[in-house]
């Protein structure tokens, strides 16, 4: 679906966090990406996102079209929960959602959104405005809109974080389920959580990019000791 | 450990630091030379006393404000220091930064200016610290409210308002303002250092509205600095045009006055998180960016009227000149303001007040004055 070619990204010139990758995700797939702090997940996350500019790529396809990652016809295919949200806190969780729907051009769908709704256990805070929640009903607000908007790709910045236990265990099932609408990109520091949902995993280490498939019963573990060790 | 340095570090830096002594001493230089005799006046012994608490108090509140809010205040607050220690540390820094900030230019006037320039130093570094402590003082009482404290918080503003109004002896003065420092840090010592944190997850009564759906609205109409901000511009407002509206320049500066609301003006910038959005969401159709736009030019329509109202009431001359600036400096400040947000956006900021501070705030007012002025100059 979409697939990057000879990325390599900086915040300071001649400092490069991520250094000539490449590396493609599939239709209806879970992608997980791993890695060290600072090894520049985020940063892959904010450029997919249109938020971070100072980057170069030799090519970016999707479905075999060249695109560019800033432009509309892009940004209306992908959607992102970023670790720490707290824009729009003046607003509930209805009117961002409204909000966001009529910015994507999408019609709610009211079935899939009850089922996030009552799944996440957040049916007292729908109309509570977003300053007043607790960090992981501020997360859920995020969550469930993403989930909610069905885009050909959604991106998960450790969507863990701040998450109770229940909730946990329904995003696993909501993110095996999104195959139905698209791709989903996740970053976590759990391997637990990549184990469980991911179909292949990027592992980020010096800026560079490695690409397992996983298999059921896969211990994510093995590729970790292999590589990320194997610098030292 | 010195505990200032943590404060210190966030409010100033040594680039800062250059600035304002730059600015001290071409103050100095002007006054020495030019503005003596038409400013001096304003530090006769009179007037000091109040005018240092005024100054001090709106600067100092504005700081104390937006450092509040900051995240960074809950990690210090964490550190194994007293409280007291810990707010007295915090007023030490903020006494540093009035210092550089306004104490320093009060001092230059009246060591030019006074015929008692070492007493009128004196009694402006006291209330300037007593200021700054009172400060503090409704700071922990607003975040934490504690029962009945209102009751001393009034008894200390009547006592000062007591001082400025009647003229009573030296010793008198002097032992009226002691009391005041008594009470303020008995105030002070009843509350602990976590009391300094603004408490920003706290309820607030704001709810769904189907009149208000644009978020920038809903953020003026809910955040106190906003509407502070905004109030203060409105009777800034009203003060130029009835103090002097047949001065052309005056009236030109009531236009520009319009085009100074910097909180208004950086509600993207000073939002990182909304920032962030602005960009993830599609710009086609509704967007943030619309919305921003949508609202600067309610905003500033509404200004405008109030400054056309305003003139016409108090002169009632030259409609159309006046309704030819409402309508193009409506459109005018829209659009330069979006793209100042837009192409210019405020990122490197530590602390609100430093963004609200950095110099990108003059462009506007400055193409707003230079315009009318220039169609002033062309009418007549």
């Amino acid at each position: 679906m979409l697939k990057i070619g000879g990325l390599t990204a900086w915040y300071v010139k001649n400092k490069n966090i991520l250094i000539d990758l490449s590396f493609e995700i599939k239709e209806h797939s879970i992608t997980g990406l791993l890695g060290l702090n600072g090894a520049g997940k985020t940063t892959l996350i904010n450029i997919l996102s249109s938020v971070h500019k100072s980057y170069k790529a030799q090519e970016v396809l999707y479905k075999g079209d060249l695109i560019d990652l800033n432009n509309v016809d892009w940004k209306n295919k992908r959607y992102t929960v970023f670790t720490e949200e707290q824009a729009f806190s003046y607003w509930t969780f209805d009117e961002y959602m409204h909000f966001l729907h009529k910015a994507y051009q999408k019609d709610v769908n009211k079935d899939h959104m009850g089922r996030l709704i009552e799944g996440f256990r957040f049916e007292d805070y729908v109309n509570c405005p977003i300053k007043n929640l607790s960090t992981g009903n501020r997360k859920k607000v995020f969550l469930i809109t993403g989930f909610a908007l069905e885009l050909p790709l959604l991106i998960l910045d450790e969507p863990l974080d701040g998450l109770d236990f229940l909730s946990s265990e329904f995003l696993y099932k909501e993110i095996l389920e999104y195959k139905k609408y698209g791709s989903l990109v996740m970053s976590s520091h759990i391997a637990e959580s990549i184990e469980k949902t991911c179909d292949q995993v990027f592992i980020l280490q010096d800026g560079n990019i490695e690409m397992h498939i996983l298999e059921n019963n896969s211990d994510i573990r093995s590729y970790l000791n292999g590589w990320l060790h194997e610098g030292k | 450990m010195k505990v200032s340095k943590l404060f210190l570090k966030d409010i100033l830096n040594k680039r800062k630091i250059k600035q304002y002594i730059f600015v001290i001493i071409a103050f100095f230089v002007s006054m020495n030379l030019y503005f003596k005799k038409i400013i001096g006046t304003i530090f006769s012994d009179r007037y000091l006393p109040l005018m240092t608490v005024i100054i001090i108090f709106t600067s100092t509140a504005y700081i104390i404000y937006t450092y509040s809010l900051f995240e960074k205040i809950r990690q210090y607050i964490m550190l194994p220091i007293k409280s007291f220690r810990f707010i007295m540390n915090f007023a030490k820094s903020l006494f540093i930064c009035a210092l550089l900030e306004r104490i320093s230019f009060l001092l230059i006037g009246i060591i030019l200016c006074s015929d008692s320039p070492l007493l009128g130093s004196i009694t402006v570094l006291i209330y300037a610290i007593l200021t700054i402590l009172l400060n503090i003082w409704i700071l922990l009482f607003l975040n934490c409210n504690h029962k009945n404290e209102w009751i001393s918080l009034i008894g200390v503003i009547i006592l000062l308002l007591y001082i400025f109004l009647t003229n009573s002896t030296k010793i008198v003065k002097f032992a009226e303002i002691v009391l005041c420092f008594i009470i303020i840090i008995i105030g002070i010592l009843s509350h602990t250092s976590i009391d300094l944190a603004i408490n920003r997850k706290r309820k607030s009564n704001m709810k769904k509205s189907k009149i208000i759906t644009n978020y920038f609205f809903r953020v003026l109409i809910t955040e106190k600095i906003y509407i502070i901000n905004t109030l203060m511009i409105c009777l800034m407002l009203i003060f130029l045009t009835v103090m002097n509206i047949d001065n052309p320049v005056v009236l030109n500066l009531t236009w520009t006055v319009g085009a100074i609301n910097t909180p208004v003006l950086t509600m993207i910038s000073s939002d990182p998180y909304l920032r962030k959005q602005a960009e993830l969401i599609p710009n086609k159709g509704k967007n943030v960016w619309g919305m921003y736009k949508n609202f600067l030019l309610c905003y500033f329509v509404t200004t405008n009227s109030i400054i056309f109202i305003l003139i016409q009431f108090t002169t009632g001359q030259d409609v159309i000149l006046h309704g030819v600036f409402f309508l193009v400096l409506s459109i005018l400040e829209t659009t330069v303001s979006y793209s100042l947000e837009q192409r210019m956006p405020l990122k490197a900021w530590q602390t609100r007040q430093a963004l609200w501070k950095h110099p990108r705030k003059y462009i506007l007012p400055i193409i707003v004055f230079l315009f009318t002025s220039l169609l002033s100059m062309l009418a007549f």
